[in-house]
């Protein structure tokens, strides 16, 4: 939950959409190999874009902005995610993130975000951290999504 | 000469987290006056299990909890910043008793909100992030912030609260956000708290 992203879409209350489901253009939507180290997956069997969808829903919800009876909806789809492990001689470490928001209203947002963050030389403690970097970089993506001067149009 | 030796080192180690007690100071994002009451909004999350994304428990223990949710109020409004409203929350509730408390009409202008945000693993030092952001109720936007480190070590609960609430007191006062009625901030007994349990890692 982004703080800044709450502030400024409770100043849009009466606003409301539904919010509907998210899609994806990843192979596979559910996990993603980490060094050698096994994948790291999504819990309880949901999918990367499934996530994605919860954090707007969750934001979304929060400020008021979500009414299942509303005429507008918003869609998603994620249409590329990055995962760079940072080692030796490749920079940083980083999550990448793209995201197309359409709504019923025939208004496209189209986002994206990076997260980055240190490697290290250790692939066990990556691997356990980076789990971390891709929720803030999905809160990133909302953040920027939200406070985009265009993501209101989606809603009217 | 070893012993001796050793005695040293094991001073310098354990002189060496006292060295850098001084809190670092928040970042103040926007003009503002000087405070005097402030809500909070207390925020534990629960961050993912290893190599999975979405799901997890609260890393921080009940004890620390406790700690946390008893000192943080109690050592504010000791050191002149009373807290009329405190309200402690998980994910699912963060952002509707936010909201909540900024719509509020009979409160102070300012809200508080500590929010755990990151769960940090390193070799030994398991850590939690509280970002820290101050809400101009009338405004809607953060006017401060500030990162506050919570390490996962068990041991000294209270203490580390009482040092987490004057970490906050401290960088407020700094930003010149509060103006502290002593030259630290006291501990309920009236004593200065000591920041000696907050480690240098922790701050930096």
């Amino acid at each position: 939950m982004d703080t800044e992203s709450l502030l400024e879409l409770s100043a849009h209350k009466g606003s409301a959409v539904q919010l509907g489901p998210f899609e994806s253009n990843l192979k596979d939507d559910s996990q993603v190999a980490c060094r050698g180290m096994g994948p790291i997956r999504m819990a309880n069997g949901q999918t990367i874009s499934g996530y994605v969808h919860d954090a707007f829903q969750l934001q979304l919800n929060s400020a008021g902005l979500v009414n299942a009876t509303s005429p507008t909806t918003v869609t998603g789809r994620l249409e590329s995610m990055d995962f760079g492990w940072g080692l030796p001689l490749q920079g940083k470490a980083k999550w990448t993130m793209t995201v197309v928001l359409n709504s019923s209203n025939g208004r496209t947002l189209r986002i994206a975000s990076t997260t980055e963050f240190e490697g290290g030389m250790n692939a066990i403690l990556f691997c356990q951290n980076a789990p971390g970097f891709f929720m803030i970089n999905v809160q990133a993506l909302v953040r920027k999504a939200i406070t985009s001067p265009e993501f209101i149009a989606l809603l009217n | 000469m070893f012993a001796r030796c050793g005695l040293l080192l094991l001073c310098g180690l354990l002189c060496l987290p006292a060295v850098a007690q001084a809190p670092a100071g928040g970042e103040k994002v926007a003009a503002n006056e000087l405070i005097d009451a402030v809500d909070v909004l207390l925020h534990f999350a629960k961050f993912q299990r290893l190599t999975v994304i979405g799901a997890g428990d609260d890393p921080v223990t009940a004890k620390e909890r406790a700690a946390l949710e008893r000192f943080i109020p109690a050592i504010l409004a000791k050191n002149g910043l009373p807290v009329p409203t405190f309200k402690v929350v998980g994910n699912d509730t963060y952002g509707s008793e936010l909201l909540r408390m900024i719509e509020q009409s009979e409160a102070p202008r300012y809200v508080l909100a500590i929010q755990s945000s990151r769960y940090d693993r390193q070799t030994g030092i398991d850590m939690i992030w509280f970002e820290a952001k101050l809400i101009d109720r009338t405004a809607r936007k953060i006017v401060w912030k500030l990162s506050l480190p919570w390490r996962l070590v068990e041991s000294q609960p209270n203490i580390r609260a009482e040092a987490t609430a004057s970490h906050l007191l401290i960088s407020m006062s700094r930003s010149g956000l509060i103006r502290l009625p002593n030259a630290v901030p006291l501990d309920l007994k009236g004593q200065p708290i000591e920041n000696h349990t907050v480690f240098a890692s922790d701050i930096e």
